[in-house]
């Protein structure tokens, strides 16, 4: 049999999607526990491997290992169907980003939008989550990531319409083409208010501190996943570190020029900027408090969405006007 | 239009800064000490078990006059104080007034000791059950309890717990004088300008 045989390739890209998201996962844990215990100037993990590297592959082996509790009274389907929802969409988020050479990768002429479209699943899952459970805490919790997302994903998606008619498509590959190699080409500096939109939307989309609302231990237990044990609450996990990659490559594809870069263009230009912003949502995590949920419809309603807005306009006039000249 | 910038501007500066705190304090110095590795340095705020305060004359004699007021205070019994007369010449013909907690409504019964008369056998002190309270710290009329900075005392075995604060104190004046000795003739070396001195420095 070939490589060519089309459900060999897709297998196969299955399986490398899935082991490039769980392997990111792992690390990011890492990265993630490392950086929230440097900014509060303690070592963080330390003694599982050399610089405690192992230890989120002995976390995940306790959590593989836990029982699977269903809570009494709580509707199985969904409670046991929320964790698969919120992983299922990831491979397919993963497909459109601009990983690998124009060559290699799956042309999507609507990369942007299947990414924008599937991501918005996770809140559906959420949302399940809280509801099967039978928990008041859960059901808050999804309550809250209901309206945050849907909130949310209006200026996410304006931002991101932004940086679309500046490029003219929304295929990925071609939004970065019409990037120039060096920052000033890049449509985040040439247009920072979408960059910072898009930003801030991204980490509330994806449900991080400072917008962890659903989760909010302070308040909610673990919110959406309080009942949820073992590798229910695994998955979950994973799939939140997953849809934090897509975010940020998307980010850097729309905004950071993707592969352009000074020096030798190439997909690691793409991961260095992918990485480098997931960096900062993970400082941001560790910087800055949780905001309150009025706080955080007011943000989106009254300062981002008419900022996006307003954005659009001001830069549709701004091509028109170039266009004209 | 101008307040909603001034004020975004506000909000995402103060961001910036808090970023730049927990960036800073990524490379800055730790604060925690992992203990098997390192060892903190404050063990002076340390409050453990408690322990006898040697004689200003011997420090390996307890400054125990064998009153029993620490055993009677002892909410949790654990202190147990067995006395002998003490060897003739440290007798004195001073006395301290032991004052005991009972009398809270009514006047505080009190009694005196003569020092040097007697002093304790042994003294021992069950750990396991101490709450830490410092009743007997606080009312010892000779001033012969403090808590210990003996902070890594692990054991699986509750009878380690159990410890013979005598035995205790006299190990504590022997170390002490060891070190002492070490003290000095490290000075001694270091005065007669030895290139040993460096290489004789103990660690810290
Ligand atoms: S500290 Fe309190 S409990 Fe402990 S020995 Fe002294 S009096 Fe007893
Ligand atoms: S109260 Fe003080 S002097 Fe009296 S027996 Fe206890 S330690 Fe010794």
């Amino acid at each position: 049999m070939s490589l060519d045989t089309p459900l060999l390739s897709l297998l196969l890209g299955l399986a490398a999607i899935l082991a490039f998201a769980g392997a990111n996962g792992i690390v990011l844990v890492w990265v993630e526990r490392k950086v929230a215990g440097r900014c509060q100037r303690r070592p963080g993990p330390l003694h599982v491997g050399p610089y405690g590297l192992l230890q989120p592959l002995a976390d995940a082996l306790k959590l593989i290992s836990k029982q699977l509790i269903t809570p009494r009274r709580s509707d199985r389907l969904l409670y046991w169907g929320a964790p698969l929802l919120s992983f299922m969409p990831v491979p397919i988020c993963f497909l459109p980003l601009p990983f690998l050479p124009e060559m290699a990768t799956v042309r999507l002429n609507l990369g942007l939008i299947l990414i924008l479209s599937f991501i918005g699943l996770n809140s559906i899952s959420l949302c399940l989550a809280g509801l099967g459970s039978n928990n008041k805490w859960s059901l808050l919790g999804a309550a809250r990531a209901i309206a945050q997302t849907v909130s949310f994903e209006i200026p996410l998606l304006l931002a991101a319409l932004t940086a679309v008619f500046m490029a003219g498509s929304m295929d990925l590959h071609e939004v970065m083409a019409a990037q120039g190699p060096w920052p000033w080409q890049w449509f985040g500096f040439m247009n920072p208010l979408a960059l910072l939109l898009f930003l801030i939307s991204a980490v509330a989309e994806t449900n991080r501190a400072p917008f962890d609302l659903p989760e909010a231990e302070s308040e909610l237990t673990a919110g959406f996943h309080t009942e949820y044990s073992g590798m229910g609450f695994g998955i979950f996990f994973l799939a939140e570190y997953a849809y934090i990659l897509i975010i940020c490559g998307v980010a850097a594809a729309l905004f950071l020029g993707g592969q352009q870069g000074p020096v030798a263009p190439g997909p690691w230009w793409f991961l260095a900027k992918m990485y480098a912003l997931v960096l900062l949502v993970i400082q941001l995590r560790w910087t800055l408090p949780r905001v309150r949920f009025d706080q955080l419809l007011n943000l989106c309603w009254r300062w981002m969405t008419p900022a996006a807005l307003l954005n659009i306009l001001a830069t549709m006039l701004v091509m028109l006007a170039l266009k004209g000249a | 239009m101008f307040g909603a910038i001034t004020k975004a501007y506000g909000a995402l500066k103060s961001i910036a800064v808090g970023l730049g705190i927990t960036g800073r304090a990524v490379f800055q110095e730790q604060s925690t000490v992992i203990y098997p590795m390192a060892e903190v340095k404050n063990l002076g705020h340390y409050r453990g078990h408690i322990e006898l305060v040697g004689s200003d004359a011997d420090p390996a004699r307890p400054r125990c006059v064998a009153c029993g007021q620490c055993m009677d205070m002892c909410p949790s019994g654990c202190i147990t104080v067995e006395t002998a007369m003490a060897p003739a010449e440290l007798k004195t013909n001073a006395f301290i007034r032991a004052e005991s907690i009972m009398g809270q409504l009514t006047p505080a019964a009190h009694f005196d000791v003569m020092i040097g008369e007697r002093e304790p056998k042994r003294f021992v002190l069950d750990y396991s059950a101490c709450s830490l309270c410092g009743q007997c710290v606080r009312n010892c009329p000779a001033g012969a309890l403090r808590f210990s900075t003996h902070a890594y005392f692990l054991s699986r075995d509750r009878a380690d717990f159990v410890l013979d604060l005598k035995e205790r104190l006299a190990g504590q004046a022997e170390q002490a004088r060891q070190a002492e000795q070490a003290r000095q003739a490290e000075q001694a070396r270091q005065a007669s300008g030895s290139p040993q001195a460096e290489g004789g420095r103990t660690h810290e």
